[in-house]
């Protein structure tokens, strides 16, 4: 009698321990390094791929794609190409760049393309990077973690790089949103003037990339 | 009397194994428990292209989906203390009185995000033509939805803390001490609550306090209802959105329901047993053996 008792109410203890922080808009992304001859990383191209979601609402927004087949005609992605490089003040985009532990700026963004394959909208776009010498690590995020980007359609380097991934420690980042928010969680889910906290950075995997070594 | 509910539910927990595993509902469970929020919104977002497209079926697979995102969201994190709660203290409380309950405020939370939308839509005087556009200047991903949320929150605020001064009111006229908690219990991190705690159920003793509780659960509607009714309002879909609103909200109150349901079943199983009718008490057997294996199986789907 009591073992369904029991177990029912361990599988809802269960379920009420879990942390849910999660973003509204997915961005699977992509890296690929660009190195010159002399071994030394120059630049970024990075693939966006949006969830389908927020590729329905580009798309219903630009009034592209009225039969909603989820793909679209030449002319139709030519409108839709270079939708999101539009970046405004203080948007980085969502890329950070280090080396010898120092930030470094990367360049403005070079449209490299739109596609949409399966009402998916992907974009690419190519940028500079100064000062990384023969290694740097970078890390995709939106500090504010409204949107998640996931490395899922990997990193590509050059023959003579290394590449190392540092995976995001998930629980740790919990713990900070749990640490930060604590029961205010409430408070700054329904308060628009409440500050979210930067927590985006903790939920990023590292991608450290050393090219050259050893030559 | 007795077997006759016990039969029904049966019936129900038979309903449920086969909605997991026959109807791909395990599927679903898992998609959400894991990656849910951005499954459920490419399911969505699926279901929205194929209405367009006028595909059969898509309507009543949205539905399904509303309901299913309701549901798991208010089995979700977060609400833990209202589940256990309504649980352990079932005893106490009229399952029907909180069923009703949990009904009611779930619909109410609907129809106020259904309000809430189409309210800022008239005020706003935004037209679907004069919302484009907004989404050329890029900031941040999502920037229009984004904007459009503030604005909705921004109305939600000023509703809530006219509602918070009239408790107040409330608490001076009355001299009360019996705070009723919302704003501490049961919320989640989408910022609302998803249904009455057994706890304020056995507290409402008039219309009046019953009216208190369902508003305090409806002023705060869920975030995955405001965005799916910006969108279908935006898609021309109207009626798709406000419905799966309701959806969502049945989806919500069926967990509590359950919840109060099952507590009472067992209770009722139990007391079969040390009495005498055997027919009863291996029925309640069977029922409890299906009830647990159903969610043991269910929790294991999500691992």
């Amino acid at each position: 009698m009591w073992v369904g008792m029991r177990l029912l109410t361990v599988i809802l203890a269960c379920m009420a321990t879990q942390v849910w922080a999660h973003p509204h808009v997915f961005v699977d992304t992509g890296l690929k390094l660009v190195v010159s001859d002399a071994g030394e990383v120059t630049g970024v191209e990075v693939q966006w791929r949006y969830d389908e979601l927020y590729s329905l609402l580009i798309l219903e927004d630009m009034e592209l794609d009225p039969d909603f087949d989820g793909k679209l005609t030449e002319v139709e992605l030519m409108q839709l190409n270079g939708f999101d490089l539009k970046w405004v003040k203080g948007f980085e985009g969502d890329l950070y760049a280090r080396a010898g532990g120092k930030a470094l700026s990367l360049g403005v963004p070079e449209n490299r393309g739109t596609s949409v394959v399966d009402g998916q909208i992907i974009s690419r776009h190519y940028r500079t990077i100064t000062g990384a010498g023969k290694e740097v690590q970078l890390k995709a995020y939106d500090p504010t973690y409204y949107t998640g980007y996931d490395l899922v359609l990997g990193v590509g380097l050059p023959k003579g790089c290394k590449l190392s991934v540092i995976k995001a420690d998930v629980k740790a980042a919990n713990a900070k949103v749990r640490a930060i928010l604590g029961d205010d969680m409430d408070r700054l889910a329904s308060d628009p003037n409440a500050d979210w906290p930067a927590v985006g950075e903790a939920y990023a995997d590292e991608v450290r990339v050393t090219c050259g070594a050893g030559s | 009397m007795r077997r006759w509910l016990l039969g029904c539910f049966l019936l129900l927990i038979v309903a449920g194994a086969v909605w997991l595993w026959g109807l791909g509902g395990a599927d679903e469970l898992r998609a959400w428990a894991s990656d849910g929020q951005r499954d459920v919104q490419n399911a969505m977002a699926r279901l929205l292209r194929a209405l367009k497209r006028g595909e059969p079926g898509a309507w009543a697979s949205l539905m399904g989906l509303c309901f299913a995102y309701g549901f798991f969201h208010a089995a979700g994190p977060g609400h833990g203390k209202l589940l256990i709660g309504g649980y352990g203290a079932a005893q106490q409380v009229p399952v029907l009185r909180l069923s009703i309950l949990a009904v009611l405020s779930s619909l109410g939370q609907a129809a106020m995000a259904v309000m809430l939308v189409y309210a800022g839509v008239f005020l706003l005087g935004l037209t679907r033509e004069a919302m484009t556009g907004l989404a050329e200047n890029w900031m941040e991903p999502a920037s229009y939805v984004a904007i459009a949320l503030v604005g909705l929150w921004l109305a939600l605020r000023g509703a809530r803390k006219l509602w918070r001064q009239r408790k107040h009111q409330k608490h001076h006229d009355h001299h009360h001490d019996d705070d009723h908690h919302v704003h501490d219990d049961g919320t989640c991190s989408c910022g609302h609550k998803h249904g009455p705690s057994a706890e304020e159920a056995a507290n409402v003793h008039s219309l009046r306090d019953a009216l208190m509780l369902i508003g305090a659960v409806a002023i705060r509607p869920c975030t995955g209802a405001l965005f799916l009714l910006i969108l279908t309002w935006r898609l021309d879909l109207d009626w798709a959105g406000i419905a799966g609103a309701f959806a969502m909200g049945l989806g919500t109150a069926s967990v509590t329901v359950a919840v109060a349901v099952a507590a009472v079943m067992f209770r009722t199983s139990m007391l079969a047993q040390v009495g005498s009718g055997a027919g009863a008490a291996r029925l309640s057997a069977i029922v409890e053996v299906a009830a647990g294996a159903v969610v043991m199986l269910a929790a294991l789907s999500l691992l």
